[in-house]
């Protein structure tokens, strides 16, 4: 089991379930640091390169919840494969700036900087979020903000294809010559990681690593047939359960629907985002789930399979109780389907910081308008229940109806008799339960921005 | 620019080394600390037959097993080590496991039988405080006549204010490597803030004499006050097993149980009284000040001593008496952390000041400015204000911001928002610089100049991101006249540089850079001779620069290598060793009255925000600082202080909140203690103040590291300013954090 780290091809000598950082740090990788180990800091961020038919194709990932399984006939790159004899423009920038203080999580920043120009599609974003997913206790935000800034004058990427691209990065400094032979190494090694049997099924593993120190017995959905892309059909937009949380934010098909792109750049740092999948997110069955609570708000199907086996269910009927799943031994979700039609619909996120935290309570809302009445009605909130709640009362109550203050006094009351919220890290119970009702008001201030709730 | 260049390059390039960074030696054992899970208790039984059994476990050490004293307490002798019969919280180590894998270490821990016989345990530092448990006698400064002066006020306001404690969040996690050398010497490789203190309490535990331990530190990923004691047992830890198998010795906390053994800021609650005339003059201050220190002292008196010396903050208050208690609970020791005490003693005062101004119906910022400092105004310590910068830093911020254009503005928008609502908040500081117990200020370096020119610079301070090395760096090239990349700032090392105080208090650069810069002089002194034997001038007609001699200001052809290979051909000693002791400093420690300090650091921020009414949730949009930096000796550092401080401490005030149950620490990751990201950080204008040299310190520089911490306070305020127009029918309960759930269930909840 092979692939190449930074310039050389070596060979994979430990568990495929333990963590890619571990690894690295033994070999003598000590530019990767470890912080947290559990995806929250970006100080072991590594970039890892994939086939993608004829390029490349880069991604900044923290190595620490990364299984290294997934590496598996891939390019890992390091800090020490950035290096050259002089200072890349994205490492003269943090100097210049004076954008690092201890320096523990310089090179994490470093990377992510730098994957960012690796990959077509983020790079047409703000580059202040290639690093949100970067942590720096000295807090030189603002002084990397001032470096990112100088280093996006610096680079510019955004027309150019694959191969003029790393031609052109090159060039700049920003990476090395040997980048230009990576295809060809790939191509060579040819390694792909075979289905192995029973275990434990892995897709991003984003929270499995965080959750365990190491996965017994790896089974990497990645090499079953399990889609991860995002496709229209007979009506329905289909989302495979192996398409990551970026994916899906970026997704043509659904941004045409509603702001999804918007609306999930608060869910997780990108390096999570890229890793992280809809099935995982669902599979995980956690009552706060961001994904989930989005994907209830709006109706959703999943589609379930187990061999050659499908079944379709409303995912509000998929979570049972705490952590419990309606989902067969051996059965795996395939995709989640959603209708194909403009609807109304919103989401919210209250966190303690508004960027990459777990909420304290979200929430979800979808309805069709009629003349004045919603119909169509689904709500759902995360956070206040052992299950991603779907409410059902509540959305029933409000089918059919014209919205007015008088019906959503009715709604929150109906809304607060549905939830059971527990006190926890992410607020008291009371707080919970306030939340809940202020998320379903600004649903509506925020669908009826000409009606005044009055309660 | 050069400097800095040099100095951050290797970091960007991960190059540079931390203590797990370093090569492993081949027969390295690696150490995992069995730790206490009931926050207070007696051992009945420990039977570890079964651990030791496990595979690759070597040894297993006990408190039985230290040769010397089982003690860590610096100030006061109340901290062991390892447990020996009684716990007193959670995560407090009993037993180390030496294996040769860290699983393996961790995997034998699971083994360990223990029982304990549970005791009621405390976590509340008021519960303590009526139970009688401190862990040293209460404190009082005082001033003036309090009890007196009630009566000349016409407004007397009474309150309670608390806050939380803080997780440091250094992102490296404490770590120490310690290898056996020959004739019982250890070498140890310690993440420490106070190499000194790692070396004497290792050596006592130990039993053996200071000059066994070498101790060495190049740099470390953030201290934060985190590292300034609480490094000290993971390297004694390390020493112990290599002393006991002759082994290498590693031991790197994972974040989880360094977040839950390790100590952090000290959360307090606090009473406090008021008095003012209807002029708005603050005539009296009396605060009782309940302080949660935890199992063990630590530094819990000198902090609490530092939040009484900053409890009238940047104010003239002639009517003060503050007494704090150090309050004994069941939670690991809380340390030292940036502002060491002072944020409380500010956070305190800001909160009674901001109270008065609610009740007497005036801007607090007027109240503020009333108050301020004067020249010559005599703090409650006895030491009197010498070069105020106070009044002027918060007329520059009311200038610089467009203050009374911008309150107005802000009005506007609140009156017309009803969900979205401003507010903004000026928070003025005034911080001592100096260790309050003045022994510690001293700095040692040394200086070595090669004969091929080269030099090699030691000093007591560690370099932790405060770009302390960076200073040196530029204060030897000034003081010897040559080229900083002739200069290389060596490891913080115990045998090159002795008896050093921990780089805390923000003394880093003043000391070790005074201390290096008389060390440099020195030499600079015998070079001048040999110049001047070889060009036959008067020594006092030379000066060194630019790596050259120049004679009456004329530029010589002697250069800096050729004048040193002739020092070294005439045999003059090119090594120089030199003591920098802060001078005029004392404090008379019956009477609480003296000059603990060596000169105050001034400054004044405002704070803008926006708060969503709807959701509870707020931003925090842009901070102005105006700072007194004295004459910044590196511009890029100073500024990286000031606004990486300003962040910690908005953090502090706002998300930052630890959680805990039953004394079992529930924030104890990333994932629930969350930091301020980049995301979070709002639009940052720093101005240091023009022509503020200060004659007290190292090329009339001021100290930088803990001051701007401080005004982070700020946002506290300009919080609590926004939801007060939101609502108002409310009393404001001054609890810090204000997090996004303290501030939905204020506007929301009934008044009950």
């Amino acid at each position: 089991m092979k692939f190449v780290l930074n310039n050389k091809i070596e060979e994979i000598d430990a568990p495929l379930g333990s963590s890619t950082l571990d690894f690295l740090r033994k070999k003598g990788f000590t530019g990767v640091k470890e912080a947290c180990h559990e995806g929250e800091c970006g100080a072991c961020m590594i970039l890892l390169g994939e086939m993608e038919e004829s390029t490349v194709k880069y991604k900044a990932v923290t190595s620490c919840i990364l299984p290294l399984g997934e590496i598996i006939g891939k390019h890992v790159v390091t800090i020490e494969g950035i290096n050259q004899e002089k200072l890349t423009p994205i490492q003269e920038a943090i100097v210049e700036e004076g954008a690092s203080q201890c320096g523990f999580c310089t090179p994490g920043f470093v990377m992510s900087l730098t994957g960012f120009f690796l990959n077509e599609i983020f790079v047409k974003e703000d580059i202040l979020t290639a690093i949100e997913g970067n942590l720096c206790r000295c807090g030189t935000y603002a002084a990397i903000k001032r470096a990112a800034e100088k280093i996006a004058e610096k680079i510019k990427v955004e027309d150019l294809n694959y191969s003029a691209r790393v031609n052109y990065l090159i060039e700049l400094g920003v990476i090395p010559e040997y980048f230009k032979n990576i295809h060809e190494k790939l191509e060579k090694l040819n390694e792909k990681l075979e289905s192995n049997g029973k275990g434990t099924n892995v897709a991003g593993a984003t929270d499995l690593l965080v959750q365990r120190e190491k996965i017994e017995k790896p089974v990497f959905l990645s090499q079953l047939q399990i889609r991860n892309d995002i496709w229209e059909e007979d009506g329905y937009i289909y989302i495979g359960a192996l398409a990551s949380m970026e994916d899906i934010r970026l997704s043509e098909e659904l941004n045409e629907l509603f702001d999804i792109k918007n609306d999930l750049r608060v869910v997780s740092a990108l390096p999570i985002r890229i890793r992280a999948t809809l099935g995982g997110n669902l599979v995980n069955a956690s009552p706060i789930g961001d994904l989930t609570i989005y994907f209830l708000g709006l109706g959703a199907e999943i589609s379930l399979r187990k061999g050659e086996k499908s079944r379709i269910l409303p995912l509000k009927d998929f979570y049972k109780g705490y952590k419990q799943m309606d989902l067969e031994e051996g059965e795996v979700v395939e995709s989640l389907r959603i209708k194909s039609k403009k609807r109304f619909f919103n989401f919210e996120k209250v966190a303690m910081r508004k960027y990459v935290d777990i909420a304290s309570v979200n929430s979800a809302i979808s309805f069709e308008k009629e003349e004045n009445k919603i119909k169509n009605v689904h709500l759902s909130v995360g956070g206040v229940a052992p299950v991603p709640k779907y409410l059902e009362k509540t959305s029933n109550f409000l089918n059919d109806k014209e919205v007015n203050s008088e019906v959503v006094r009715e709604a929150l009351e109906i809304a607060d008799s549905e939830i059971s919220p527990i006190s926890d890290v992410r607020g008291s119970a009371k707080y919970k339960r306030l939340l809940v009702r202020q998320l379903i008001i600004a649903h509506f201030m925020t669908l009826f921005p000409e009606m005044e709730v009055k309660l | 620019m050069k400097i800095i260049k040099e100095f951050l390059a290797p970091h960007t390039k991960g190059e540079s080394l931390y203590v797990d960074d370093l090569p492993e030696p081949s027969n390295l054992l690696h150490a995992f600390v069995f730790t206490s899970t009931i926050p207070h208790g007696k051992i009945v039984k420990l039977n570890l037959e079964k651990a030791e059994k496990s595979p690759g476990v070597c040894k297993i050490l006990t408190s039985k097993d230290i040769p010397g004293e089982n003690q860590l307490g610096r100030i006061i002798q109340d901290e062991v080590l390892l447990v020996e019969d009684e716990v007193e919280f959670v995560g407090q180590p009993i037993a180390i496991i030496l294996a040769e894998t860290k699983e393996q270490a961790k995997n034998a821990s699971k083994l360990v039988e223990i029982e304990y016989e549970e005791l009621p345990a405390v976590f509340d530092p008021r519960e303590a405080a009526e139970k009688g448990l401190f862990i040293a006698p209460s404190n009082t400064l005082s001033n003036g006549d309090v009890d007196a002066a009630w009566e000349k006020c016409d407004v007397i306001i009474e309150g309670t204010v608390e806050n939380g404690g803080q997780e440091h969040v250094y992102l490296e996690t404490q770590a120490a490597l310690a290898i056996p050398d020959e004739n019982d010497k250890i070498l140890i490789y310690s993440s420490t803030q106070a190499p000194t203190t790692v070396q004497g309490t290792t050596a006592k535990i130990l039993g053996l004499d200071m000059n066994k331990i070498e101790v060495d530190v190049k740099r470390i990923g953030g201290g934060f006050g985190g590292k300034e004691d609480q490094a000290t047992q993971w390297a004694a830890i390390c020493a112990l097993g290599a002393y006991h198998t002759k082994r290498p010795v590693k031991l790197v906390l994972n974040r989880k149980e360094d977040i839950q053994m390790t100590g952090k800021r000290h959360p307090y609650s606090s009473d406090y009284k008021i008095g003012l005339t209807k002029e708005g003059k603050i005539i009296a201050f009396e605060a009782s000040i309940y302080q949660n220190s935890g199992a063990s002292a630590d530094l819990s008196t000198a902090i609490l001593s530092r939040t009484l010396f900053h409890s009238t903050n940047s104010y003239y208050i002639p009517n003060v008496k503050v007494t704090g208690y150090p309050c004994k609970t069941n939670l690991p020791p809380f340390t030292a952390f940036r502002g060491f005490g002072g944020p409380q003693g500010m956070f305190l005062i800001e909160a009674a000041i901001d109270k008065a101004a609610e009740v007497m119906g005036v801007p607090k910022h007027v109240l503020q400015e009333k108050n301020l400092l004067n020249e010559g105004d005599e703090f409650h310590y006895g030491q009197k204000v010498e070069r105020s910068n106070a009044r002027r830093s918060f007329e520059e911020l009311l200038k610089e911001t467009n203050f009374e254009q911008k309150k107005k503005e802000i009005e506007e928008f609140n009156q017309s928002n009803k969900y979205m609502k401003k507010g903004l908040s000026i928070m003025p500081i005034c911080f001592g610089i100096s260790f309050t117990s003045t022994f510690l200020n001293q700095a040692g370096a040394l200086v070595n100049i090669y004969k091929d020119g080269s030099v090699s610079v030691s000093t007591g301070a560690i370099e932790m991101g405060q770009g302390v090395n960076v200073k040196i760096r530029h204060i030897v090239s000034l003081a010897l006249g040559i080229d900083p990349e002739r200069i290389r700032i060596e490891s913080t090392n115990t045998t090159r540089v002795i008896n050093t105080s921990p780089t805390a208090a923000s003394t880093g650069a003043d000391l070790n850079g005074k201390a290096a810069e008389i060390a440099c002089n020195r030499l600079v002194e015998r070079l001048k001779k040999v110049a001047s034997e070889k060009l036959q001038v008067q020594p006092e007609e030379i000066e060194i620069k630019e790596d050259y001699v120049y004679v009456k200001g004329k530029k010589t052809e002697l250069g800096w290598n050729e004048l040193v290979n002739s020092a070294y051909m005439s045999r003059v000693n090119l090594s120089s060793q030199a003591l920098y002791a802060t001078p005029k400093i004392f404090f008379n420690k019956e009477e609480k009255k003296g000059k603990p300090f060596a000169y105050h650091v001034f400054g004044a921020a405002l704070t803008e925000v926006t708060i969503d009414c709807l959701r509870g949730t707020y931003t925090i949009d842009k901070v102005t600082i105006v700072h007194d930096a004295g004459k910044s000796i590196n511009y890029l550092v100073d500024l990286g202080q000031t606004e990486g401080g300003l962040l910690q401490g908005i953090g502090w005030m706002t998300i930052e909140q630890l959680m805990y149950k039953e004394g079992h620490i529930l924030t104890n990751s990333f994932a629930t203690y969350k930091v301020p990201n980049l995301p979070f950080t709002p639009e940052i204008k720093v101005k240091f103040l023009e022509n503020a040299e200060n004659p007290e310190a190292v090329l009339k520089s001021k100290a930088i590291g803990e001051p701007p911490f401080m005004y982070g306070i700020g946002a506290y305020f300009a919080i609590k300013n926004a939801t007060r127009a939101f609502r108002k029918d409310k009393e404001w309960v001054y609890s810090a954090p204000l997090t996004p759930e303290k501030l939905l269930l204020y506007l929301y909840e009934n008044n009950s």
